[in-house]
């Protein structure tokens, strides 16, 4: 198991190493400059600029001390934010958009799950209807008409809840909500079909046909087996939702990580797209062994061993 | 027992939604009913209190609010003695005297002198900090070559006289002079309490200054609160305890907002719907800023380089259609310069007497320009020009409304084209484009700031026009002290370049639209952009 660990960790490494470079070359090459203006600053401006942040180095001296300064943790200045590194900017956004993710997948599993088994154990009765059309319209809603309506109904009209802010855990409610939809929705689905594939399966009608009560047999030896797609398909959507969401943090006004992925590309802010892109690659790696790690755990059918993989 | 099971999990799905919603408080940020507050929001979450970097016109609406300068835009548009009592001026125009007042103290009640004037404007110039501002001061002598690195900062034309006489050397005699001095790069911070700092204005402890109000929270990506600075020369005149601005860059929010009475003015741009149902309303109210949006024309390809041609495009846009219909919350231009610059000579005057323009078009003088310059009904003119603008909704539906007028009254096809910002601007500054969907607001009043952009070389005469009468026009423009003389070059500058050549081709000002509170009065709404809410009053 620890070998296994070390041995995707590695390759992790190897992955981070070519996505940083894809992403520095990318950065590079695409037309126009982190100090393009509206109105464009004039040349002594630029080359102070430029002198500034190392930019008049040649190109495979910036890389270099790019990548070194990777290995160290350190982003570097973001061109952008005049006070701020990328690192300053990375632990003062990130918290909010984290718990914000967290928060709405803990919400989409904790009804997501329940809602799945549902439908499967009512297939086709009003029960699973309801659940088919309320997922169905929210994994087509785009986020920002869900969070907009959210804002009038929730905060406009009722006045339940705060319009928008953060901080308060009210201020919290609908973007979790917002935020929650879609992978509730499709947990929901998932559930539901990986659900009525174990149900039909040969273990579980031998379990009934041994007098299992329908509780246990969903509980024990069901619901362990059609939760594991699940878990893996988390993985991703987690190290995803986490990262924020560039809607739903203007919409609320958060102070998330979520608007900079593209405002950064926009201000050619090439320290804090590298610095971005390289954070998400790593959790999202992380959070890909962790789902393979705790999938072992779940399924006895999983040996993580040298042999077998 | 499976009715059992699905109880528990509908009350489980009851329980995880309860759980997120259930605490007291408010986050309700109105404070004490008998304080004066006022909540603004500018749409944008500064990213630094350092009046010398800032270089974001919302920034600078921060900044200005914590700020003094020597001289201070009023609610006339005035820039009246704030910092600075009086001043000379030497008879050549070149020789600034600043006095300042006595007894001035910044917000934490250390003395500011004229040697702190000085600290700030070289610390704007200085090469190191490299500040994207700082030729707003090359009109100080050597102010560009200290920037440049060329000279020291001692030749630069500062001099501190004694704690509250400054004396400031120009390159050029500089009509607008004294205006310049209220920009925000003109700012003026501590000497001192800089120099201990790691980096100014990084957040509200290393930030000290010296305006009506201090700030005294940041809470970042939501709002920065303000409150009034006892300390502050001019005090008595400010009437607000308390200001907050709000980083609220989604106008649908921001407008909930408002009407949940969580916000007491608006400032982003309205989407056309919530434009529509609050003028029907009469709900807006309207802030008017010097700016003007053009099509730019390259002049360095050989078809846009002819007059005719430009003037031909020109006369086949019906301003007032795209004013009314497409863009909304703006007046059609009759010329370059915006409508609402007034006269150097006479402040209650429009700067511009006659109309260049026909708002509404004129398709018939439009065919014959384009006849004269060779393309007979469209005929001939090439058929791979762009429009290039950057991508947003509000352009877009700008961008192809033009080109159908093109297409329409002349019989030419252009391509409009959207393209990231910084891809537009690159391909604008290489020269690698035909036509460009362009803008330009003003950084001081006065007609010049606008006409300085179409002279030779200058580095945001992108279109490459150039004229060797137009900039003689200029010239004396920039540098003659006498008003009357300005203005009569100025007048036969726009003239030459919109009349006589149609070097871009104008479109509309726009004017912002806003929500606020009928009882707020006193907020100075600069034709800069910026605002001051230093006698800003709810009654």
């Amino acid at each position: 198991m620890a070998k296994y660990i070390l041995k995707r960790l590695a390759t992790g490494i190897v992955t981070i190493f070519v996505i940083a470079t894809i992403t520095f070359v990318l950065c590079h090459s695409i037309p126009g400059g982190p100090f393009d203006r509206d109105k464009p600053l004039n040349e002594t401006t630029i080359a102070n600029l430029n002198a500034k942040y190392n930019l008049d180095a040649p190109i495979y001296e910036q890389y270099a001390d790019y990548m070194f300064d990777i290995v160290k943790f350190d982003f570097g200045p973001s061109y952008y934010y005049k006070n701020e590194t990328v690192n300053d900017y990375i632990n003062r956004c990130f918290p909010a958009s984290a718990l914000l993710g967290t928060c709405a997948i803990i919400v989409a599993i904790v009804i997501g799950i329940p809602a799945g088994i549902i439908s499967a154990l009512k297939q086709n009765h009003w029960q699973d209807n309801l659940l088919k059309i309320m997922t169905t319209v929210l994994v087509s809603l785009p986020n920002f008409v869900i969070a907009a309506s959210l804002m009038y109904f929730l905060g406009y009209k009722l006045g339940w809840l705060p319009v928008s802010m953060w901080g308060t855990p009210e201020q919290m409610v609908m973007p979790t909500l917002a935020l929650a939809a879609y992978p509730l929705s499709f947990i929901t689905k998932m559930m539901k079909s990986s659900m009525l594939e174990v149900l039909n399966s040969d273990y579980v009608r031998t379990a009934k046909a041994k007098g299992c009560s329908g509780f246990l047999t969903i509980y024990k030896h069901a619901l362990r087996n059609a939760v594991l797609p699940i878990v893996t398909s988390l993985g991703p959507q987690f190290a995803g939702i986490i990262t924020g969401s560039l809607v739903v943090e203007k919409i609320f006004v958060i102070p998330g990580l979520g608007q900079e992925f593209t405002k950064s590309i926009f201000n050619r802010d090439y320290p804090m797209i590298m610095g971005l892109t390289v954070f998400y690659s790593i959790l999202l790696i992380v959070c890909v062994l962790a789902c393979d790690i705790i999938n072992s755990i779940i399924d006895p059918r999983i040996k993580i061993t040298e042999e077998g993989k | 027992m499976k009715k059992l099971l699905v109880a528990l999990m509908a009350l489980l799905m009851c329980l995880s939604l309860a759980a997120c919603g259930s605490n007291e408080n408010t986050g309700d940020t109105t404070g004490d009913t008998a304080k004066k507050v006022l909540r603004f929001n500018v749409g944008y979450d500064p990213d630094t209190f350092d009046p010398q970097a800032s270089n974001v016109l919302e920034n600078a609406i921060i900044n200005n609010q914590i700020y003094d300068y020597l001289y201070r835009e009023d609610v006339n548009g005035n820039f009246e003695p704030s910092l600075a009592e009086k001043y000379e001026m030497s008879d050549d125009g070149l020789v600034y005297t600043f006095h300042l007042r006595s007894g001035l103290t910044f917000a934490d009640g250390s003395p500011l002198t004229a040697s702190d004037v000085k600290f700030s404007w070289i610390r704007a110039l200085d090469p190191a900090n490299a500040f994207e501002y700082a030729y707003q001061l090359y009109y100080i002598k050597n102010g560009a070559a200290f920037n440049a690195g060329e000279c020291t900062a001692d030749e630069v034309g500062i001099e501190v006289v004694d704690d509250t006489t400054l004396v400031v050397t120009l390159e050029n005699p500089t009509a607008y002079f004294l205006s310049l001095t209220g920009f925000h790069t003109y700012g003026i911070v501590s000497e001192e309490f800089v120099k201990a700092q790691e980096t100014y204005g990084a957040d509200v402890a290393s930030t000290l200054a010296s305006g009506p109000f201090k700030v005294t929270e940041w809470n970042k990506g939501q709002y920065v609160k303000f409150e009034k600075n006892e300390n502050y020369w001019d005090a008595a005149n400010v009437n607000l305890d308390e200001l907050y601005i709000y980083a609220v860059s989604e106008s649908s929010t921001e407008i909930t907002m408002f009407e949940k009475d969580a916000l007491d003015m608006t400032y982003m741009n309205m989407s056309s719907a919530d434009t529509i149902a609050y003028s029907q309303q009469n709900k807006l109210k309207y802030w008017e800023s010097l700016n003007t949006r053009y099509v730019m024309a390259n002049d360095e390809n050989p078809v846009l380089a002819d007059a005719n041609v430009r003037k031909a495009l020109m006369f086949a846009l019906d301003l007032d259609t795209l004013a009314e219909n497409v863009v909304m919350n703006c007046v059609a231009a009759t010329g370059y310069i915006p409508n609402g610059m007034a006269k150097v000579t006479d402040p209650t005057k429009n700067f511009r007497d006659e109309a260049y323009l026909a708002t509404s078009g004129d398709v018939e003088l439009a065919q014959k320009y384009l006849a004269e310059a060779g393309y007979p009904n469209g005929e001939g003119f090439p058929t791979d020009f762009e429009l290039i603008y950057t991508t947003n909704d509000a352009n877009k539906a700008l961008a192809e409304a033009i080109v159908e007028m093109w297409r329409t009254n002349l019989g030419i096809n252009v391509t409009a084209a959207n393209l990231d910002g910084t891809v537009r601007r690159d391909r604008k500054n290489t020269g690698d484009y035909e036509f460009s969907l362009d803008g330009w607001s003003t950084d001081y009043i006065d007609p010049y700031s606008f006409l300085e952009i179409f002279t030779t070389g200058n580095a945001y005469n992108q279109s490459k026009y150039s004229n060797p009468a137009y900039d003689e026009l200029c010239n004396t423009a920039a540098t003659s002290l006498d008003q009357e003389t300005r203005e009569t070059a100025m007048e036969a500058a726009e003239k030459l370049l919109i009349q006589d050549e149609m070097a871009c081709l104008p479109l509309y000002n726009t004017i912002r639209a806003y929500l606020a509170k009928d009882s707020i009065t006193g907020v100075v709404l600069s034709k800069m952009g910026t605002c001051d809410f230093k006698w800003a009053n709810i009654d």
